[in-house]
């Protein structure tokens, strides 16, 4: 298990990624909605910058392997790395519509690329996956 | 270079150890023994007769990067400087035009339309382009023209024992000079050939080896004076498969960096390579890494190799790689869909994949890299008891050592590469084993690639180097060397292409400077 030395650096540091996040004019808005600002149905959690409404599960067609991957990453990542871990949405009578869910999606994947551009990558068992994805499925994992 | 000077009025007598063909016994000569960081046996990694080590090379060709001369180990001209040399080299390897990285040149030519780069982000990784050479084998390839030339004696059986100094020269002196050479011929018949210059080009190990056996022209080694010669020996580590990608798509096609591309006048090969900046950022030496496709019906056959790797290091593979495409697989969809707008890219480097029936699932790493010049990495003569060739000369012992630098040059390489395919949505990287902990140990499935560099390298000042710019030994006034042993660094380009060009040079400056002395 490692970590890259940025990873380290930034991930207690949610205000960091927001401005960071807010520097990227052309992931502006997404920055926006992944902050919370100005897209109700998707408010931030006080702890992380993690949207509260998003559900692991929707990002991965394969849930059982995602979890297991999850379970991998429970089993050998520090959780201070992961925490705080999103729970099981909170809203997800206001997130189910498929438009809705493929946004989230879309979101998911670009804050990936983001954090892999951004060496915010976790190394487990070799893998190298980023931040975001590895919490995604340690979610999953944990929740399912 | 003999045939650089053909038309020079210069008379050249070329000494070449072996015959026109391998020989057992000749290639005993070439033994030695490895201290150090394990690699191949030195019998192995060159070959001694004819054409030398050019009867098995592999020709990949590609000049170094204008970086990889400025250095704390400057070469004493820069990379432009070399660029002329470097076309004439590329048309006695064979090679195409020398415009290696110019994509929209090979693009335009019949079948490479197809051959498109990944966007990757320019201060992390690049492209790099190589040539592919016929591979020329020197020896059978430039015998008649050799043969043709009346200033050139090409004389085989002929094994150079030691450099002789001149009459007049004193191995105090600081300035000394060479009468010729001492040679014998297998069946023990032994002659001398004078010259007005002797120039050693015997391959990387062999040069110093020669060197350092000619204490008649100084006590230490011809060229000692400063106990460099045999030091800073380089050669390009290389970890195969020190990562498995696992690609997000099923279908994943990438021409320009999965195969030989055969293109009119050309073979090319793309990499992905070290760019300035991320050398600069994160301390490090060059790299290049090369992808070996895996299709699905392969991936049995890789995976029970994974499997006997992995448990002859008391660990199993978890298969997950099998599931990648599963996992992230809608994400990174996502990211080929956006690829255009995302990376500015004016279209997808992903094309139809050849046989659909049989797609690429992933590909394997393999990276090549820059190691620091270290001078204890080096050659010297091996001075335990019996450790002398058939002709009573010592053999020599080589000590292959890294730096901390190197390690964190490996571990680099593969974060920028795995960084790079998830961010351009490829897939995801698993480093596999002995990659995870480079920064303890190097894997046992490092090795070298049998590259040997440095051993006799140019600097202006004497007492960083062996030789001059010109690849002559500073203490001794005719006496050159020529070779990779010259390369103050290494880069992460393979050899012959820059060996070729600097004897280009080096003819250059013979021919003047011995027409001009009359
Ligand atoms: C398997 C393999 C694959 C390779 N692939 C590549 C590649 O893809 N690209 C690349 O750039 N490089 C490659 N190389 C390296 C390449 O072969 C060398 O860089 C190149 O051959 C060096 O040329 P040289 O003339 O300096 O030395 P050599 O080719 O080694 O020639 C030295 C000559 O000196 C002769 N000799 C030695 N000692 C004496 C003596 N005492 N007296 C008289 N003659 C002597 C030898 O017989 C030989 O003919 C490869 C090497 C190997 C082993």
């Amino acid at each position: 298990m490692e970590f890259g030395k940025q990873t380290r650096a930034s991930i207690p540091s949610a205000v960091a990624l927001r401005r960071r996040s807010v520097l990227a004019a052309s992931l502006a808005t997404v920055a926006a909605l992944w902050s919370g600002r100005g897209y109700a149905v998707a408010p931030q959690h006080p702890a992380t910058d993690w949207p509260l409404g998003l559900d692991p599960a929707w990002c991965f067609p394969d849930r059982a392997a995602a979890a297991r991957m999850g379970q991998l990453i429970l089993d050998t990542v520090p959780g201070h790395v992961l925490a705080p871990l999103p729970g099981r949405p909170r809203w997800p009578r206001i997130l189910t519509s498929s438009a809705e869910r493929k946004r989230m999606t879309e979101l998911v994947s670009r804050k990936v690329r983001l954090d892999f551009s951004d060496g915010k990558t976790v190394t487990v068992d070799g893998w190298v996956l980023a931040l975001t994805e590895a919490r995604l499925c340690a979610s999953l994992a944990r929740n399912s | 270079m003999a045939l650089a000077l053909k038309d020079s009025g210069l008379k050249i007598v070329l000494l070449e150890s072996g015959g026109d063909s391998y020989d057992d016994a000749m290639q005993d000569l070439y033994k030695g023994r490895l201290a150090g960081i394990p690699t191949e046996p030195l019998d192995v990694t060159r070959l001694r007769y004819f054409g030398g080590t050019t009867n098995h090379w592999s020709g990949w060709c590609r000049p170094l990067e204008p970086v990889d001369f400025e250095t704390a180990h400057p070469w004493p001209f820069d990379r432009a400087h070399l660029d002329r040399y470097y076309e004439k080299a590329a048309a006695i390897c064979e090679l195409g035009p020398a415009r290696f990285d110019a994509l929209e040149f090979w693009q335009g030519q019949k079948g490479g339309e197809a051959l498109k780069a990944l966007a990757t982000n320019p201060d992390k990784l690049t492209t790099a382009v190589f040539q592919i050479s016929p591979p020329t084998h020197f020896g059978e390839r430039y015998a008649d023209a050799l043969a043709a030339a009346a200033n050139v004696t090409v004389l085989l059986d002929a094994s150079v024992l030691s450099l002789t100094p001149a009459a007049d020269s004193d191995a105090n002196q600081r300035r000394k000079a060479i009468a010729g050479v001492a040679a014998r011929t297998a069946d023990g018949r032994r002659f001398a050939v004078n010259g007005r210059v002797v120039v050693v080009a015997t391959g990387g190990l062999e040069t110093p080896r020669l060197l350092l056996q000619s204490t008649a022209v100084h006590p230490a080694g011809a060229g000692n004076e400063h106990d460099l010669v045999g030091r800073y020996f380089q050669d390009h580590p290389w970890i195969a498969r020190s990562a498995y990608i696992s690609f997000t798509r099923p279908d994943t096609n990438l021409p320009l960096y999965f195969q030989e591309n055969s293109l009119p006048g050309a073979t090319i090969f793309g990499t992905l390579a070290s760019t300035p900046k991320a050398r600069a950022l994160h301390d490090i030496g060059g790299f290049r890494i090369w992808l070996a496709p895996s299709n699905r019906s392969q991936l049995g056959l890789d995976s029970a190799r994974q499997l006997a790797d992995a448990a002859s290091e008391g660990r199993l593979p978890d298969g997950l790689w099998n599931h990648i495409g599963n996992i992230f697989g809608d994400l990174d969809q996502l990211a080929d869909r956006g690829y255009r707008a995302a990376f500015g890219s004016k279209d997808s480097p992903f094309v139809d994949p050849p046989k659909p029936d049989d797609p690429i699932v992933g590909a394997w790493v393999d990276l090549n890299f820059e190691q620091t010049p270290n001078p204890e990495s080096r050659v010297s003569l091996d001075q335990s008891a019996g450790a002398v060739d058939a002709f009573g000369q010592r053999r020599i012992v080589l000590d292959w050592r890294m730096e901390n630098r190197d390690r964190r040059t490996a571990s680099r390489a593969l974060a920028l590469l795995a960084e790079e395919v998830g961010r351009l949505g490829i897939g995801r990287m698993q480093l596999l084993e002995g990659a995870t902990e480079l920064d303890k140990r190097w894997p046992a499935r490092l090795t070298g690639s049998r590259h040997h560099m440095g051993t006799a390298r140019m600097a202006n000042d004497p007492a960083l180097g062996v030789t001059d710019a010109n690849g002559r030994v500073h203490s001794t006034e005719n006496l050159y060397v020529c070779g990779s042993a010259l390369f103050p660094t290494s880069g992460y380009a393979n050899p012959t292409l820059t060996i070729v060009a600097l004897a280009l040079r080096q003819a250059e400056h013979l021919a003047e400077r011995l027409t001009k002395q009359g």
